[in-house]
């Protein structure tokens, strides 16, 4: 379905004038980095979600939701921050601006997830750990509400809010049903991504399983 | 114009790449721990009688 949006967004949106967006055809990338970016947002939610059952209550699932959060919230992270520079490089002819703060805290944002994807790979899997990491997935999430409505408070080189800006905002109805198709075909990607890692997690467990029995017997 | 759609094609084949990438990755280590799976569970059907016959 993401394979879907893509072609819908290179073929079904030509009517739209793209000198308004003064980066002819470079403005197309938004049908991918927009919906990445929303993705990520909900990947950073379930490792928040994940470190706040592990910290709070000793939660198995907890923690492997954890694990999940940032490793999602890495990949789609990484999408966005890529997409994003090429995108400002066309269009405003410089792929970073400093002072812009939306772009700066999703920078810090995607580093988190990097941090904890490393550290889970890097350290021991202890409760001290554990507890280190969903520390940081808790107070980390903090970014997420002040990236989203950066934009909105401190709106500099960012554009503004595409969907739910108030007066002067939106997009022309095709680029916005495309716009739409992709957020819903990334809802089912962050899914699939989900399920696959849990059948990852549930397959070690087995196997972790039989191997204690061998051990034992032989 | 060309250079729009040149940034266009670069941001798109990484995102895919890197979705692309991942999605690989979770996929042959799905295919490796099923592979192990197999494996020990043979070696564990293959035990027992031999526990039974002792």
């Amino acid at each position: 379905m993401a394979a879907i949006t893509l072609w819908l967004g290179f073929t079904w949106a030509p009517g739209v004038n793209p000198d308004d967006w003064k980066a002819p055809e470079a403005y197309r990338i938004l049908f991918w980095h927009v919906p990445a970016a929303w993705a990520s947002f909900q990947a950073f939610t379930l490792l928040f979600i994940g470190s706040g059952a592990w910290f709070l209550k000793r939660l198995e699932w907890g923690w492997k939701l954890h694990v999940v959060g940032a490793q999602l919230g890495l990949v789609f992270g990484l999408c966005v921050i890529i997409s994003g520079p090429i995108w400002g490089t066309a269009e405003w002819g410089t792929p970073w601006d400093l002072t812009d703060v939306r772009l700066n805290t999703y920078a810090i944002l995607t580093s988190l997830s990097l941090f904890l994807v490393m550290g889970h790979q890097a350290q021991a899997d202890t409760e001290d750990t554990r507890d280190t990491f969903s520390s940081v997935g808790l107070f980390g999430f903090i970014l997420v509400p002040i990236t989203i409505m950066a934009i909105r408070i401190w709106q500099n080189r960012h554009p503004g809010p595409v969907i739910g800006g108030g007066e002067g905002s939106g997009l022309d109805p095709q680029i916005l049903m495309v716009l739409l198709f992709g957020l819903f075909s990334f809802q089912i990607l962050v899914a699939g991504q989900v399920m696959l890692r849990y059948i990852i997690v549930g397959l070690e467990d087995r196997l972790t399983e039989i191997q204690g029995k061998l051990d034992t017997r032989f | 114009m060309a250079s729009g759609t040149l940034f266009l094609a670069i941001a798109y084949i990484a995102m895919i790449g890197i979705i692309g990438g991942w999605t690989w990755k979770l996929l042959s280590r799905v295919g490796e721990l099923s592979d192990r799976l197999s494996a020990a569970e043979s070696t564990l059907a293959i035990s027992q009688p031999n526990e039974e016959e002792e």
